[in-house]
């Protein structure tokens, strides 16, 4: 019979003082060790800084485009208002004026007067979305009016409807740039590379296929940039405006609408859709020019603003426990945990004891061979103590039996298969009339991600595995096709080499540019793991699996393998006076918030992926990945600590009892901080590590559920594709 | 036969009977805003005001306290139908042969930005996929589910509907000029369009590439 554990007073204790929720650390929570709070965002002009690098705030710098605003201005009003004299209704007129000038041809060749005129007016767009300030007037003072005047015109683009316009004007551009590679290249090369050349090859589409590809050029920097084009010009400038005015808006929920809304009425093609294109394109033709940080930036605000951020899923959770009146604060219990302790009681099940209580729980519980009975509850008695004991382990069962059923968790001998069907957003269901009532409520709170879902279902696996690739492609030693220096290319003339300062910018400015580019993508996939895992468990199933399939643990284990984890994450890539909206010196702190953001993300990611599953958990050696994961949990940041003892709890079993009497202080920081489930088996040892035939029987079996639910839910209604 | 059976409602009177010839097609008179009882009172106030050769300024001056952006709406829409018999004058003479590419001057090519990326179309293919566009978006339950009030978040649709449709008739201008000269002096379109399109702000002055006659 399990008896709950004898320290479970302390233990809550513990919890309280660590302030740890039921199973994860709060978001925006704030460390009294380090400076840095986990967030959806950065401040907001850090966060614009990113979006440009060094060398192409040069090249606007050297553009005046000051000057050639107020030129434009004259051309059009013939009079000498510069654009802060003009009234409102003349700055939508100018807007609405360089609008349609995006709608005129840009002609065919890049050269051409057609395409250095529409080249100019998005330009011009671009630098009224960024307040349209003359560049040198930005200084350290100055923040907090150009950061406000950016906001107040990129309301105006807003309101003058500009995001279609330049979503259309953006793909425009790309096509122009990828016709314009295939007429000056060999045709276009389909990448093949594998994402890594590790001996694990899980089967995959047919876009894992066999072979490297071509060496990435060089591996000395100036090589590499030698051997890059510029990234297109013109997406730069559309792209830029598009970013600005997403974080302008990105606290208006009513922006929500626009992020949503299809860029034409006779196409269902959004700017989360849009942005999803850009990035195939980006990893499937080489040499290409996209600019995929900014592809990259846009797409994760934009997903952010459309399914919700981190703090805001964490609100949903909370108030979907709340509904149920579960207690967040108190340990957790799972189905496994009542059924052992019922299995355990049995001979206590007497019809005619007295105080005995009576109970009713779910057959499956029982573990009754499920194909005999048709019934759903078996009635018992227990005698007082033992059924107050049961009470609450049900009480504080997680998730609760109601979350359960909603999110599709199975369990086991569940004798009603409907339970395991999860809800249907699109297909139409022969259900009850109040059935249908609550779960229509239930799907409109949880549209935004089911839609995605279910619009992307195909390109899901083509879409991680490119993430995952280029996210790859940030490490530092890697020479595979995918190329991330087009938007960091020195704009030297012909025949002069760059100077000393430009190439020392340019080492800052391509780390700081990996940087953003992993920061972008580990937050968009821990967004979608987290959302899945929120609204139906096979929807994460399938994320995930997708993940490790592309070698997703190696991966993420590589960028944790840093030899000093506090140099990483007190980088300072930047250089302040050179940024956008210049910093000052004063206000640097040591911490570097894209790199704690990141880092955090990994170990989040890493932890969803492998948590239950022994085999995803020892993918990796654990002599090797616990020795990876210690580095971390000397970090002072709450976040990183609890998550990195979270990974190494799971590996506890597999380490040998040498590794746990030298590493005392890691067991008992896990006990102190890891928040611990009743039955916890984490310190049992297993003999053998999960042999491969495991693995694989395990993922087949994750696999055919992935397959049975897609084929149930969505591929009848694909068959059937009616968007509106 | 017509239909001038007089009778004591009105809308009985405002009504074509089957049969009716194309001369003798709505031969009822024209009643002030108010009294109109209809669902489609402001199209039918505006259709009627034009079949009375009124001035261009008083067909787009508004009835007294009438919502300004229904009255927006139903301009917009009433341009479109005009415009769809407009482009019909041109089918014969406008073809993917004569005008590959949708011009106004040499300066002013125009992109179609009726299909995903925006794209160079012939100057008839422009004139129908931006109607058909527009009609769509008129009658999209999305935007304008209702004819009596229309969404703020919608309003910001007119402007670009406005633009593409002026470059129907800058393209008639420069490239058909009899068959434009033609129309304008009977119906005065282009010049109620453009007075209406800057009553309310909705085309900046410099994209408005017609030369004005006065």
């Amino acid at each position: 019979m399990s008896t709950i554990s004898p320290t479970l007073s302390t233990r809550e204790d513990h919890h309280h003082h660590h302030q740890s929720s039921s199973h994860q650390v709060g978001e925006g929570d704030n460390d009294d060790g380090c400076g840095f709070t986990f967030n959806d965002n950065d401040l907001t002009t850090n966060e614009i800084n990113e979006l440009y690098s060094y060398t192409e705030l040069l090249l606007y710098k050297k553009l005046d485009l000051f000057n050639l605003l107020n030129n434009d201005l004259y051309s059009c009003n013939k009079n000498e208002m510069k654009w802060n004299q003009l009234k409102e209704n003349d700055k939508l007129d100018y807007i609405q004026g360089l609008l349609s000038q995006l709608e005129l041809s840009a002609g065919s060749n890049k050269t051409d007067e057609p395409y250095q005129r529409y080249l100019l007016k998005s330009r011009l767009l671009m630098f009224i979305a960024q307040g349209a300030i003359d560049y040198s007037q930005i200084t350290i003072q100055t923040v907090q009016s150009s950061l406000q005047a950016s906001y107040n015109n990129c309301k105006l683009l807003r309101a003058s409807n500009a995001l279609p316009i330049l979503l259309k004007s953006l793909l425009m551009a790309s096509k122009m740039s990828l016709s314009h590679i295939q007429k000056n290249q060999s045709p276009p090369q389909q990448d093949t590379s594998n994402l890594l050349s590790v001996p694990k090859q899980q089967q995959q589409s047919q876009h894992q296929r066999g072979g490297g590809g071509a060496g990435g050029g060089g591996n000395t920097l100036k090589q590499q940039l030698n051997n890059s084009k510029k990234a297109d010009a013109l997406m730069n400038s559309l792209l830029n405006t598009i970013y600005l005015m997403i974080v302008a808006h990105q606290d208006d929920k009513s922006f929500i609408g626009d992020i949503n809304e299809n860029i034409d009425i006779q196409s269902s093609q959004t700017i989360i859709s849009i942005m999803l294109d850009l990035v195939q394109e980006f990893g499937h033709i080489t040499p290409n020019i996209h600019p995929i940080k900014k592809i990259l930036m846009v797409l994760r605000k934009s997903l952010t603003i459309s399914l919700g951020g981190f703090k805001e899923l964490d609100k949903l959770k909370k108030d979907r426990l709340k509904k149920l009146n579960y207690d967040l604060d108190t340990p957790k219990t799972s189905s496994k945990d009542i059924s052992n302790f019922i299995k355990g009681t049995t001979r206590f099940h007497h019809l005619h004891m007295e105080h005995s209580k009576l109970h009713r729980v779910e057959t499956h519980l029982l573990n009754v061979n499920s194909k005999d009975t048709t019934k759903k509850y078996e009635l018992f008695r227990l005698p007082s103590a033992l059924s107050d004991s049961l009470n609450v382990l049900e009480k504080n069962m997680y998730p609760p039996l109601q979350v359960e059923l909603e999110i599709g968790y199975p369990s086991m001998n569940r004798i009603d298969d409907d339970h395991f069907k999860p809800r249907i957003l699109l297909q139409q269901e022969e259900e009850k009339e109040e059935k249908e009532k609550e779960q229509e409520k239930e799907r409109d709170t949880l549209l935004p991600f089911e839609k995605f879902y279910s619009l992307n279902l195909n390109e899901m696996h083509i879409i991680i595995f490119l993430l995952q690739k280029i996210l790859l492609a940030c490490e530092q030693n890697y020479n595979g096709n995918i190329n991330l220096m087009a938007e960091i290319i020195i704009d030297s003339s012909p025949g002069s080499s760059a100077s000393l300062v430009e190439t020392m910018q340019s080492t800052v400015d391509l780390l700081r540019h990996k940087e953003i580019i992993m920061k972008n993508i580990v937050g968009i996939l821990l967004l979608l793991l987290k959302h899945s895992k929120f609204n139906h468990l096979i929807q994460f199933d399938n994320l995930s699996s997708i993940m490790i399939d592309g070698n997703g643990l190696i991966l993420l284990f590589k960028y944790l393998n840093q030899e000093s984890p506090e140099k990483f994450l007190s980088a300072h890539n930047f250089m302040a006076s050179d940024e956008f909206y210049p910093i000052d010196p004063s206000l640097i702190t040591a911490e570097c918030w894209r790199n704690y953001f990141s880092i955090i993300c990994i170990l989040r990611i890493l932890q969803k992926l492998s948590k239950n599953l022994p085999s995803r958990i020892c993918s990796i050696a654990p002599t090797k990945s616990v020795n990876i994961l210690k580095k971390w949990t000397h970090i002072n940041q709450i976040s990183i600590r609890l998550y990195s003892l979270k990974l190494i709890k799971n590996l506890i079993p597999w380490l040998a009892k040498k590794w746990r009497m030298n590493n005392m202080r890691i067991i008992t920081d896990i006990y102190l901080e890891v928040p611990l489930r009743i039955n916890d088996i984490w310190l049992t040892p297993q003999n053998d590590l999960p042999s491969t035939e495991t693995t694989q029987q395990i993922e087949m079996s994750i696999q055919e559920r992935i397959q049975e639910f897609h084929s149930v839910n969505y591929e009848q209604w694909q068959n059937n594709l009616n968007m509106d | 036969m017509t239909s001038t059976t007089s009778s004591s409602t009105t809308s009985e009177k405002r009504r074509n009977r089957i049969g009716t010839k194309n001369g003798d097609l709505y031969q009822w008179t024209h009643i002030p805003y108010d009294q109109i009882n209809s669902n489609y009172a402001t199209q039918e106030y505006i259709q009627d005001k034009i079949r009375e050769n009124e001035s261009v300024e008083d067909i787009i001056e508004p009835p007294e306290s009438h919502d300004l952006h229904v009255w927006q709406y139903e301009q917009i829409r009433q341009f479109t139908l005009e415009l769809n018999h407009f482009a019909v004058h041109f089918s014969d003479v406008c073809t993917a042969k004569t005008c590959p590419k949708m011009k106004a001057t040499e300066d002013w090519l125009f992109l179609c930005a009726s299909h995903k990326a925006t794209q160079e179309c012939s100057a008839i293919d422009y004139f129908f996929h931006t109607l058909d566009n527009t009609s769509a978006l008129l009658n999209s339950e999305k935007l304008f589910p209702k004819r009596i009030e229309i969404s703020t978040s919608s309003l910001k649709q007119f402007p670009s509907i406005m633009r593409r449709l002026y470059r129907l008739f800058a393209h008639a201008y420069f490239h058909h000029r009899e068959i434009y000269d033609q129309i304008e002096e009977q119906t005065h379109l282009c010049e109620r369009f453009v007075t209406f399109a800057l009553k309310y702000s909705l085309v900046p002055p410099s994209s408005l590439i017609i030369p004005s006659p006065k």
